[in-house]
């Protein structure tokens, strides 16, 4: 997004227009003066009156253009009324520096002859560089917490945003800073969307608008639970993966027009639920609204509580901002610590759940053992580094055993990105590089476990 | 993209502070927190000032909803003359350099914040122009492929896009990009009777242009009023 001087784009070889408009002598009338000055005539046309030499034979009325140089016999030629349509409409072009080189020389050569051009030229040319780029990543991410702490602290809010909506809130406002500030043509970059499937990781192509209506999609969900429209419709199905094919096929024609309209639809429906989470209460009553939320790690579909639901977007949100940011080179770090440990707390709960699945469907290599109803069942020790880490002790044998921190059966150690990124099928379980010790089998299952719980 | 919000949008959001909800102030931020950090930063500099600018407006706002007041304007521009206001207030207090400097600041970013207004208040379409052409480099025709309009309507956009930019810097004197020896012809440089623009720091609509040099031309540009809206998209 560098600036650039108006006039050098479409022939680089050639010599750009100066930065000024430089007059400069017809070669049809060698005798006239160089500029024409008028009662209005400030500007260029008088201060290039001394320098109207320097263009001497330079021919500079390009083809195409209409300037056909109506030369009078004697005094100044007036350029016809045709001619001086058509270079005034290429004013805005030329101080752009978005015409020919050809265009350039005809429209500089006007300048001469026409003040009133002279002026407009100048003044839309010193308009340029008020055209500046919107940089919200120029922001340090770091003052929005600031600023909405201070607003908070001077006046409590009396409908505050439950701590649960905290990280979707936060990942919701980065990613929309980073999509405020692609090009406009970067939103038909290639974006490959993983995740793990049993014996390889699955792939597919889309785009950035493609990744946004995904994320649309899906958050859909959500706002159906709190009484909001569905994007897709009431009869949408729950399913995550079906609804994102639902909304790539629907919004294909309109994206093919206009895929910034992704962000748009998307932005509006993140804040909408932030306002309806706000307005929920936050209160522990909430825990128990069940957002029909198909997941991988239930055969039968499942829910999750609206507090797990937000976070699970919020995990999202920040992954698929991770995909979108490395396709077009952007920088795009973690979640501050604190949501990125709600995260990880998420993935950590949903493990238990995960493993019976894969038990059950035969994949476990490690042997069950049945727990007598009541009694604490072997435990893996999940230890997760980094600011979003801590310790967290999953039950092996049964998603509803009570867990106890003593003798763990396995520990698994592995940072708090590299764990999200593996239950985001970001990474294999092979790269997770994980600290162990204990049943090999054990940690494998655990690991696999993890992988499991990403899907498209 | 951060279009002007639309008055009910305002008014909204005005009603939302007023509840003290909490998701409205985070959504006010992220729309005018850039806008009101980049005008203070030309005033006071990047860095600790600004934020602090920028906590001072939206805790402003979020303290006493009241303070913006619909009827007068649009809720951006009332977020920009205040964090113009209050980075004046504080280059004011520190204020060692020379009067004639303090001035021409304050002149400079009253141009930039008055030019941020007009960009992101002119039509969609047009802006799009411009910033296909500025900021990727694209010619005119390039842009016209892109938006799928002709090429006379490409050069239409962006002559009538640069025309609205220009009225920022339309009174007042010099905008920031002249050149040092050319402050003597400010003042024929923009015609009052082409212009009608708003005053400094009060933004309180949309700049009216008329196109001053071919007035009875057929196909002259028109007023935004009377641009084709395909191709571009508003937020």
């Amino acid at each position: 997004m560098a600036e650039r001087e108006p006039g050098n784009r479409a022939h680089p070889g050639e010599a750009a227009p100066a930065r000024m408009p430089q007059p400069r002598r017809r070669t049809a009338a060698p005798g006239a003066p160089a500029a024409r000055r008028t009662p209005s005539g400030g500007g260029a046309a008088t201060r290039g009156a001394g320098e109207g030499a320097a263009g001497g034979g330079a021919d500079g009325t390009g083809e195409g253009t209409g300037a056909d140089g109506s030369t009078g016999s004697g005094g100044l030629p007036a350029p016809s009324a045709a001619a001086h349509h058509a270079l005034t409409s290429l004013l805005g072009a030329w101080a752009l520096g978005a015409c020919s080189a050809a265009e350039n020389a005809a429209v500089e050569d006007h300048l001469n002859d026409c003040a009133a051009c002279a002026e407009e030229a100048l003044r839309l040319r010193d308009a340029v560089p008020l055209l500046e780029p919107r940089r919200s990543l120029d922001l340090d991410p770091g003052l929005r917490d600031q600023v909405l702490e201070a607003c908070l602290a001077r006046r409590p809010a009396r409908l505050p945003l439950p701590s649960w909506a905290g990280p979707y809130d936060a990942e919701a406002a980065r990613l929309d800073a980073l999509l405020h500030d692609m090009a406009a043509d970067e939103w038909r970059t290639a974006v490959p969307l993983r995740w793990f499937t049993e014996g390889a990781m699955a792939e597919h192509a889309t785009t950035v608008a493609g990744v946004m209506d995904h994320l649309l999609a899906v958050d859909g969900l959500l706002a159906r639970a709190l009484s909001l429209p569905d994007p897709l419709g009431e009869s949408a199905p729950v399913d995550p993966t079906l609804r994102t094919h639902a909304q790539w096929h629907s919004a294909a024609p309109a994206r093919a027009l206009a895929p910034q309209r992704a962000h748009t639809e998307w932005r509006e429906q993140t804040r909408a639920l932030l306002s309806a989470a706000g307005r929920t209460g936050g209160g522990p009553g909430l825990t128990s609204v069940e957002v029909p939320y198909r997941i991988p790690e239930l055969l039968d579909g499942g829910t999750l509580s609206l507090p797990d639901a937000f976070l699970d977007r919020a995990f999202a949100c920040w992954v698929h901002g991770d995909d979108i940011a490395r396709a077009i080179d952007y920088p795009y770090g973690p979640p501050q610590g604190a949501h990125l440990r709600m995260v990880v707390d998420l993935v950590a709960r949903r493990l238990a759940g995960s493993l019976a699945q894969r038990r059950r469907a035969g994949l476990a290599l490690s042997p069950p053992r049945l727990t007598p109803v009541g009694q604490p069942g072997r435990t893996v020790h999940l230890e997760v580094e980094g600011s979003g880490g801590g310790d967290w002790y999953i039950p092996l044998d049964s998603p509803t055993a009570p867990v106890s921190a003593a003798d763990p059966v396995a520990r698994v150690a592995l940072e708090d990105v590299a764990f999200c990124q593996l239950a985001s099928g970001r990474i294999s379980p092979d790269e997770a590089a994980a600290g162990t010790e204990g049943d090999e089998r054990i940690v494998h299952d655990l690991l696999f476990a993890a992988a499991a719980l990403s899907r498209l | 993209m951060a279009h002007e919000t639309p008055p009910r949008w305002d008014r909204a959001m005005r009603e939302r502070l007023r509840e003290g909800e909490a998701a409205a102030l985070a959504e006010l931020y992220d729309r005018f927190a850039s806008l009101s950090y980049s005008i203070a930063a030309r005033l006071v500099g990047d860095g600790e000032a600004a934020a602090e600018v920028t906590r001072e407006v939206f805790a402003g706002l979020w303290e006493s909803p009241d303070r913006f007041d619909p009827a007068r304007g649009p809720m951006r521009s009332w977020v920009a003359a205040e964090a113009h206001r209050l980075g004046v207030a504080r280059l004011r207090e520190r204020a060692a350099g020379e009067p004639e400097q303090l001035a021409a600041q304050v002149r400079a970013a009253s141009t930039a914040a008055r030019a941020d207004y007009i960009a992101t208040s002119m039509p969609a379409p047009l802006r799009d122009a411009l910033a296909l052409t500025r900021f990727q480099r694209l010619s005119y025709g390039e842009v016209a492929e892109r938006l799928g309009i002709a090429e006379d309507e490409a050069r239409r956009r962006l002559r009538l896009g640069l025309q609205l930019l220009a009225t920022a810097a339309g009174y007042g004197g010099t905008g920031e990009s002249r050149g040092s020896g050319r402050a003597e012809e400010a003042p024929t440089m923009t015609p009052p009777s082409a212009v009608a623009a708003p005053p400094p720091a009060a933004f309180t609509g949309p700049p009216v242009v008329t196109c001053g040099p071919e007035p009875g031309a057929p196909g002259a540009p028109g007023a935004p009023g009377t641009l084709r809206r395909d191709g571009g998209e508003g937020e």
